[in-house]
């Protein structure tokens, strides 16, 4: 019997640092001896970037535009200690169909049975996080990832990207699909930014598995075109994204997260907005 | 992929999965795709092939959720659950399948989850993936057998049946001689003592589909079609295939294939028999006809197992001249080609054809008016116009077919060497 690939998928609103988590976690889990692959799945394909000093690598999508067939050897390049990074890439700007885009990578990806070829122990998929059509569901659906994480920050948009993940996720729980690992809170400096994630996590029924701080480490390393695993791989920020590596590594129970509906979401955040104005005049 | 056809030689993967899926016995589609889909692969490919319908249900029967703009914004999903349920009240199959069109597949409707849905209630629903700009008919067809496998063939077969043999990689309708084709080919094989399976034909259905995880060997009759089928049947079956590169048609290409069954099956006397028995019967007739039919330069333009089988047959057991050979499928690797290319250039003492690959009509007739010594054509109805302007003799045995009702009649094995001469002699 084939070992089984740990495939997690990793949510979250542009700009949040989702692809900042989710680059940290692999470089994590590659020096703990694992053999991962992290697979973007953002047509802006930079996921990969810090894993790769920097350096943009041509997409499947790119390839599929130019060639007939792919072959997948093309779109896979060694990061990082190892790390096999891909990107799915997207249409130009403006044109065609992103989301068809994944579901077309990632199908290419399973038709060819590249992880068992490559033995791989965990596959990261990193995706867009507001899950605007099928396309941006397909990590999530039966067969793909089991486990997702989302990355939000205290800020409203994020959380309301977390929440619609979360309705994906739901919809998806009853035919297989993969369900709900946590939430890593980004960019939790102030108190507040806790509490409020902490809120959010206990009105939908979920939980925060960690908290990461924002830290000039990141980008002083992001901007060497490197991860903080690899730049500064002694400094308190490589340490939490290790531990939040460990307990990805350990994560076995996924659960269904429970969504607020936009009433409920509304009303919880002017909640937390008169409680911040009260914060502020205080 | 990105080239224009003209009057291409096939459908796309949804009208080719369509034609494989309801060639089946008591097996219905149910379209999840735009409007037209429905009634433009079902005209197009099943019933183009041999003027004549899928026999269960077919055209305007099919159900279909007609997605429209509404369905496209907020996901088709829910319409489509619905047209299951009312499938299911009002139509009674051993099997349905969901087939997706292009709408379906651009949108990322998760059919695999309502499909799943009814599977867990004890409904055979199955979604299966061919949204028609996955490719044209023959990968319709090939997904059409992995849909097979994924969710039909026993996945844990009890005990092998050592006379069971699978015959694969004949197009139902696509080959507009599919059918008695398939029945010519299992009458050989049951002189032999064989159990056929064949998937697609008025006598199989689930049953038999289910038990071609217990065959001894799977035969495909065609040069390139279904490596990844084969691979898998071997892989969780532990199944070999023959890959036969044609329909076998006439004494010498049907002799060596059935040596090669009856070697891979341990079966070579019973070869010998057969062989011995079907000659003496097919030489009776052809000695009648010697010195009353007269010789041809002929062309070909047809699928890959059609064009081999033709041209093999008429330059190795009738010495007539090949010069051109068109093949129409999108044959896209080069080992395919190559494979292809041997069959029909390494023959027993004829000059060998030239040979090219192109699904486009103006460069299918630019290159055949090239070869102006050509007196027969054996085509697809696209290729008539142009031997109507030429004045060539001329039939149909290859897809398109919307000129020429065939039911039974066969260009395969002895019989059909038989009545493919007598539609070359005939209205001459």
């Amino acid at each position: 019997m084939a070992k089984k690939i740990k495939q997690i998928a990793i949510y979250g609103k542009g700009g949040i640092g989702k692809s900042t988590t989710a680059s940290n976690i692999s470089a994590a889990l590659s020096t703990l001896g694992y053999k991962v692959m992290q697979f973007g799945c953002d047509p802006k394909s930079d996921s990969t970037n810090t894993l790769r000093r920097g350096d943009y690598i041509p997409t499947v999508l790119d390839t599929m535009r130019e060639k007939q067939t792919v072959d997948v050897e093309e779109v896979i390049f060694k990061g990082f200690n190892g790390i096999y990074c891909v990107e799915a890439g997207g249409p130009a700007p403006g044109v065609g169909c992103a989301g068809r885009g994944i579901i077309s990578a990632v199908e290419l990806f399973r038709q060819q049975h590249v992880f068992e070829t490559l033995d791989l122990d965990i596959v990261i998929y990193d995706v867009l996080g507001d899950v605007v059509c099928g396309g941006f569901a397909m990590p999530i659906r039966e067969g793909i990832a089991e486990h997702v994480f989302t990355v939000s920050s205290a800020d409203f948009m994020a959380i309301y990207a977390a929440n619609n993940l979360f309705k994906g996720i739901c919809k998806y729980s009853n035919s297989g699909g993969a369900l709900l690992g946590g939430i890593i809170a980004n960019s939790v400096n102030k108190p507040y930014s806790k509490e409020i994630i902490d809120d959010f996590a206990e009105h939908t029924k979920t939980r925060v598995i960690d908290y990461v701080p924002r830290s000039v480490t990141v980008t002083q390393s992001e901007l060497q075109g490197k991860t903080t695993i690899e730049a500064a791989p002694d400094s308190e920020q490589a340490k939490i994204y290790r531990r939040i590596a460990e307990k990805i590594a350990a994560h076995e129970n996924s659960y269904v997260p429970q969504p607020l509906d936009g009433n409920e979401l509304r009303t919880w955040a002017s909640k937390w907005a008169e409680k911040l104005l009260e914060l502020q005049n205080d | 992929m990105s080239e224009i056809l003209e009057n291409p030689h096939g459908n796309c993967s949804l009208g080719g999965a369509n034609a494989a899926l309801t060639a089946i016995k008591r097996v219905i589609p149910i379209y999840h795709s735009g409007p037209g889909c429905c009634l433009q692969t079902t005209a197009g490919e099943a019933s183009q092939g041999s003027v004549r319908l899928p026999y269960y249900v077919q055209y305007t029967s099919l159900p279909c959720t007609n997605m429209l703009e509404r369905d496209v914004v907020l996901g088709g999903v829910d319409k489509l659950d619905r047209h299951i349920a009312a499938a299911l009240e009002i139509l009674d199959a051993d099997a349905f399948f969901i087939l997706t069109g292009c709408t379906a597949g651009i949108i990322g409707d998760d059919v695999q989850s309502v499909a799943k849905k009814y599977q867990n209630l004890g409904a055979p629903v199955y979604a299966v993936n061919s949204a028609g700009f996955l490719g044209e008919s023959c990968r319709g067809y090939e997904i059409a057998i992995k849909a097979l496998l994924d969710n039909i063939v026993e996945p844990k077969p009890q005990k092998k049946n050592t006379k069971l043999v699978n015959l694969l990689g004949v197009m139902p309708y696509h080959d507009p001689y599919w059918e008695g084709n398939l029945e010519e080919i299992t009458r050989l094989l049951k002189l032999m003592n064989l159990k056929v399976n064949t998937f697609f034909s008025h006598d199989q259905g689930i049953k038999e589909i289910k038990s071609s995880s217990s065959a001894a060997l799977n035969i495909i009759l065609s040069p390139w079609l279904l490596k990844s089928a084969a691979q898998e049947y071997e892989e969780r079956f532990g199944i070999p295939s023959l890959r036969w590169h044609c329909m076998p048609l006439g004494a010498t290409e049907t002799a060596a294939f059935l040596t090669a069954v009856g070697a891979a099956l341990g079966l070579e006397d019973k070869a010998k028999k057969v062989i011995a028995a079907e000659e003496k019967y097919l030489y009776r007739y052809l000695e009648t006809g010697i010195g009353v039919q007269n010789w041809r330069r002929f062309s070909v333009v047809g699928d890959a197992s059609t064009v081999i089988s033709m041209t093999r047959f008429l330059a190795n057991d009738y010495s007539f001249t090949p010069d051109c050979v068109i093949v129409t499928d999108c044959v896209f690797r080069p080992d395919d080609k190559e494979r292809i290319t041997d069959a029909l250039t390494k023959l027993e003492y004829s000059r060998p054809p030239e040979i090219f690959f192109t699904g486009d009509q103006w460069e299918i007739n630019n290159t055949l008016a090239r070869f102006d010594q050509t007196m027969l054509l054996i085509a697809s109805t696209n290729e008539h116009e142009f031997a109507m302007s030429r004045g060539l003799q001329f039939f149909v045995a290859a897809y398109p077919n919307s000129e020429r009702l065939i039911y039974n009649r066969t260009a395969a094995g002895y019989r059909g060497a038989l009545t493919l001469l007598e539609d070359i002699y005939s209205n001459l």
